[in-house]
C-alpha cells in the first residue's frame, strides 16, 4: 500500500516519489548530460520540468557527477552585474564546498569582468582541484528577462564559449550546462551568433502516453480495474 | 505605514493678533483657533483632491465630516465624500478611483467607524495605490472624540501616523488648518517606526471556546508533523486562516519544536521599499523571535546580492541554531503578491524546496514554512502562471458544514432555532465570518431569523460593508462582470479562467464552469440587485 502522499501536484517531486513518471524524456537528458552535451529544456509550466531536473540531478550525481542548481528566480533581478555573478557564485560555491576558495578567486581578479570571474573560478576553482565533472542546472532561465540593469546576452555567450572552447581546453569537456524555463529561445537572446541555444540539445517534454501513465494508476484506487477506467477518463 | 505622515502642530497667527496661541489651546480654545481659520498665511491647498472616508449614520461623525467637507472646499481642494447614496456598480468605480487619484485620504476613526469592514477596505485600496505610486495618497487621520486603541487590522496602516482629535464643533478650525498645513506640505517622510514583527493577533484566540475543527485541522498538523518543507494555507478572505496558522504552530510547540511566525501584515512602507528592506526586516524579526545574535545587517554584504544574503544569513545564523527543526508560519502573504520583488521572494523560498529534494539530508531539512494567503489576490495576478506557490502541500480551508455550524449555534447558546438552520445554511452557504457575524447580530439585536433574513442583502443590513467590498473589487474586471451575469440570467458559462479566479476570491464555488453556483444565496442575491 502507497503512503497517503502519493500524488503530489506542482513543484517538484521528491527524487524517489512513488508517482513520478518517467518519461523518455528523462532518459534522453541524463543520457545527453553524461556525454557531457549542453542541454535545454523549454516546455509550458506544469509540465514536470523541475520534477525531470531533481531526478536527473540526483541520477547523474549517483553516477558520479557532482552538479548545482541555480534558480535564476531566486538570485534575484534588481541587481548590477557584479552583485549578480557574485550572488551565483556564492550558490555554486556553497553547493561545491568550495565557498571561500571560489570567493577568494573572485577578490583576486577584480580586474576582468564579471562574467569571466564566474567562468574562471568554475575553471579555476572547480575543474583544477576537482576530478568529478560538474553539471550546472540553471533552472527559471527566463528571469534574465526581468534583470533591470544589465542584459544577460553575455551569460548565455559565455555558456556557448565553454562549449566552443573545449577542443583546446580538455579540461572544459567536464563542465557542462543545462538550461531550463519557459521561453522560447529568441525570447531570451536574440544574437545568433552567441546564443548557445543552436548549439545545445533541446529535450522536449511531452504529456504522458498511456503505457507512462499506468504508474499513476495505483494512486488512483487500490483496485486495479478501477483504477485504469479512471485513467481513462482523465486521459480522453 | 507606507505614506505614513507625521503631522505637526502649527501655530498661525498674523502679526495683529498677537502671540501664537500654545498647541492645547489651539486644540481647544475657540478663539485662538478662529484665528487660525482666519489667518492670512494659510498655506494653500488649490486644486489637491482630497478623500474623506466614514461611517455614515453615525451623527458626530456626520457633524465633523460636514464641516470638514465645507472648510477644505473653501480652501480650495476638490473633496470627495462618499455619500453611499446609490450604492452600486457606478458607485464602487468611483470610489475606487477617487482614492486612488487622491492627494490625502482623511479617515474619520470613531468607535463605530473602525468597526466597520468598508472603511477599512478604503484604507487598504488606499495602502495599496501609495505603495504603487510612491506614497500617494497619504493618510492623514482624524479621530472623533476618541482616543481608543484601533482594531488589529488597522493598527498596522494607522498606528504609526500622527493623527489629529476632533473633540467637538470648537475644535474644527484648528483641525481644519493642520490637515491643511499637513496637504501643503510635499510628502513627507515616511515615519520610521521600528516594530517587532509578533505572532498574529487578531484572529481567533488559542483558547477561544468558539473555535471548531475542521479537517483541515487534522491536515495541517500531519503536514507539520512529517516536517514539508511548504505548507500552504489557502482559501479566500476570512474563512479563518491565521486561526489555524496560530493552532498549527501552537502544537508544533508543544511538541518541542522550535516555532516562529511572521505576520507579513506588521511590514510597514520602508520594509517594504525594496526587495533588499524586505528581507533584512524579515531576518530581524527571526532573530528577534528566535533570540539569535547575529542580525542580517551584522553579516550583510553589498557585494552580493539581497537573496543570496538573506539565504546565508539563514544558513549560517538561522538553521544551525535551530537543531531539531524550525517551524517558520508566515500570515498574509498575499501582501507581497503586488509587490514588484514579490517573485524574487518566492523564487528563493522556491529554490530551497528543491534544493532539499535533491538533498534530504542538507541543511534545509531543518526548514518547514507555513505560508498562509488569501486567494482572493487571485482576482489581481494576471498571469495565473506567476502564481508564486506551485510547490508544497495544499490546505484548503473549507466552509462551516451544516454540523459544524449547529455546533457553533450551540456554543453560541442557540440563538438560531434549529427549524431555521437549513435557511440560515442556504443563506450564508456556511462562509465562516458571515456566520459569527449573523449570530452575534442575532444575539445582540435580539433579531429573529426572519428579520435578518430580510435586511440580509440590503445596503443597510449586518453585511453591507463585506458585500459592497465585492463590487468595489467586481467593478474593476468587465470580463468578471459578464461571467457573473450570465451567471445570474442562468445562461450557460464558459470562461474558466474567470471561474477558477471568482472562485479563489471566495464568490463562486463549484468545481467547473458549467456547474458554478454562488458560494451562498446572500451572494446571488446582493449582486442581483446591483448588476441586473
Amino acid at each position: 500500500m502507497r503512503g497517503q502522499n502519493f500524488f503530489v501536484t506542482g513543484g517538484a517531486l521528491q527524487a524517489d516519489a512513488d508517482s513520478y513518471v518517467p518519461r523518455a524524456a528523462d532518459r534522453e537528458l541524463l543520457e545527453a548530460l553524461r556525454n557531457g552535451e549542453f542541454c535545454y529544456v523549454l516546455t509550458s509550466r506544469q509540465m514536470g520540468k523541475s520534477s525531470l531536473m531533481v531526478r536527473t540531478a540526483v541520477a547523474l550525481r549517483e553516477q558520479g557527477s557532482a552538479v548545482v542548481i541555480l534558480d535564476l528566480t531566486a538570485i534575484g533581478q534588481n541587481l548590477d552585474v557584479e552583485q549578480w555573478y557574485f550572488s551565483m557564485l556564492c550558490h555554486v560555491g556553497e553547493k561545491l564546498g568550495l565557498e571561500t576558495e571560489m570567493e577568494n578567486y573572485w577578490d583576486a581578479n577584480m580586474r576582468r569582468a564579471p562574467l569571466h570571474r564566474f567562468m574562471g573560478a568554475l575553471r579555476e576553482v572547480y575543474l583544477e582541484r576537482k576530478r568529478k565533472p560538474l553539471v550546472m542546472f540553471v533552472d527559471e532561465i527566463d528571469a534574465v528577462r526581468s534583470l533591470r540593469q544589465f542584459s544577460a546576452d553575455e551569460f548565455f555567450a559565455g555558456i556557448r564559449e565553454c562549449f566552443n572552447r573545449r577542443p583546446e581546453d580538455p579540461k572544459l569537456e567536464r563542465l557542462t550546462f543545462c538550461l531550463l524555463g519557459v521561453a522560447t529561445p529568441s525570447d531570451l537572446i536574440r544574437d545568433e551568433r552567441i546564443t548557445p541555444f543552436n548549439i545545445g540539445h533541446a529535450i522536449e517534454l511531452r504529456d504522458f502516453d498511456r503505457a507512462e501513465a499506468n504508474v499513476l494508476a495505483g494512486g488512483l484506487s487500490p483496485h486495479r480495474d478501477t483504477a485504469l477506467l479512471l485513467l481513462d477518463r482523465i486521459l480522453w | 505605514v507606507k505614506h505614513g505622515v507625521k503631522l505637526r502642530l502649527f501655530n498661525y497667527y498674523d502679526g495683529k493678533v498677537g502671540q501664537a496661541a500654545s498647541p492645547s489651546k489651539l486644540m481647544t480654545g475657540g478663539k485662538a483657533a478662529m484665528r487660525v481659520a482666519k489667518s492670512t498665511e494659510a498655506p494653500s491647498c488649490t486644486g489637491l483632491k482630497v478623500v474623506l472616508i466614514y461611517k455614515r449614520n453615525v451623527e458626530l461623525d456626520a457633524v465633523l465630516l460636514a464641516s470638514l467637507e465645507a472648510e477644505l472646499t473653501k480652501r480650495g481642494c476638490k473633496v470627495f465624500v462618499d455619500r453611499h447614496l446609490q450604492v452600486g456598480l457606478n458607485w464602487a468605480r468611483e470610489i475606487e478611483q477617487a482614492i486612488r487619484e487622491a492627494e490625502a485620504i482623511i479617515p474619520l476613526l470613531s468607535p463605530a467607524a473602525v468597526g466597520s469592514e468598508m472603511l477599512a477596505f478604503e484604507l487598504e485600496i488606499a495602502d495599496a495605490a501609495a505603495q504603487q505610486q510612491g506614497g500617494r495618497p497619504r493618510l492623514l487621520p482624524v479621530r472623533v472624540n476618541w482616543e481608543g486603541p484601533l482594531p488589529p487590522n488597522l493598527t498596522t496602516m494607522l498606528d504609526p501616523i500622527q493623527y489629529t482629535l476632533w473633540r467637538g464643533p470648537q475644535d474644527t478650525d484648528a483641525v481644519v488648518a493642520e490637515l491643511a498645513a499637513a496637504l501643503a506640505k510635499p510628502t513627507a517622510d515616511a515615519v520610521r517606526v521600528s516594530r517587532a514583527l509578533e505572532s498574529p493577533g487578531g484572529a481567533m484566540p488559542l483558547n477561544s471556546p468558539y473555535y471548531i475543527e475542521r479537517p483541515s485541522d487534522a491536515e495541517l498538523h500531519a503536514a507539520i508533523k512529517r516536517r514539508d518543507s511548504i505548507v500552504l494555507i489557502e482559501g479566500a478572505r476570512q474563512v479563518g486562516k491565521t486561526s489555524l496558522l496560530s493552532r498549527g504552530l501552537q502544537r508544533a510547540r508543544k511538541d518541542g519544536l522550535k516555532v516562529a511566525c511572521t505576520d507579513f501584515q506588521k511590514l510597514n512602507a520602508d520594509d517594504l521599499k525594496s526587495v533588499e528592506s524586505f528581507f533584512i526586516a524579515l531576518g530581524a524579526a527571526l532573530a528577534n523571535q528566535l533570540n539569535l545574535e547575529k542580525f542580517p545587517e551584522d553579516v550583510w554584504r553589498p557585494k552580493s546580492g539581497p537573496n543570496q544574503n538573506f539565504e546565508s544569513y539563514f544558513r549560517r545564523e538561522v538553521l544551525p541554531n535551530v537543531r531539531g527543526g524550525l517551524i517558520w508560519g508566515l500570515d498574509e502573504v498575499d501582501r507581497l503578491f503586488t509587490c514588484p520583488f514579490g517573485s524574487e521572494v518566492f523564487g528563493l523560498f522556491r529554490s530551497w524546496h528543491n534544493a532539499r529534494s535533491l538533498d534530504p539530508e542538507g541543511p534545509w531539512h531543518e526548514l518547514s514554512m507555513v505560508i498562509c494567503y488569501a486567494t482572493e489576490a487571485h482576482l489581481f495576478i494576471t498571469d495565473l502562471n506567476q502564481s508564486p506557490f506551485n510547490v508544497g502541500t495544499r490546505v484548503r480551508l473549507r466552509d462551516f458544514s451544516r454540523l459544524e455550524v449547529s455546533r457553533l449555534n450551540e456554543l453560541h447558546g442557540q440563538p438560531l432555532p434549529a427549524e431555521n438552520l437549513d435557511a440560515f445554511m442556504s443563506l450564508l452557504g456556511g462562509q465562516p465570518y458571515l456566520v459569527r457575524r449573523a449570530l452575534h447580530e442575532l444575539i445582540e439585536r435580539g433579531s429573529s431569523f426572519e428579520e435578518l433574513l430580510s435586511i440580509a442583502a440590503t445596503d443597510e443590513g449586518p453585511f453591507a460593508d463585506h458585500l459592497k467590498r465585492f463590487l468595489v473589487l467586481l467593478s474593476q474586471n468587465e470580463s468578471a462582470l459578464a461571467f457573473l451575469r450570465s451567471l445570474l440570467a442562468k445562461t450557460p458559462v464558459k470562461d474558466a479562467k474567470v471561474f477558477y479566479r471568482l472562485r479563489a476570491a471566495g464568490l463562486l464555488k463549484g468545481e467547473t464552469p458549467s456547474n458554478a453556483t454562488f458560494r451562498c444565496d446572500l451572494y446571488a442575491r446582493y449582486l442581483r440587485n446591483h448588476l441586473q
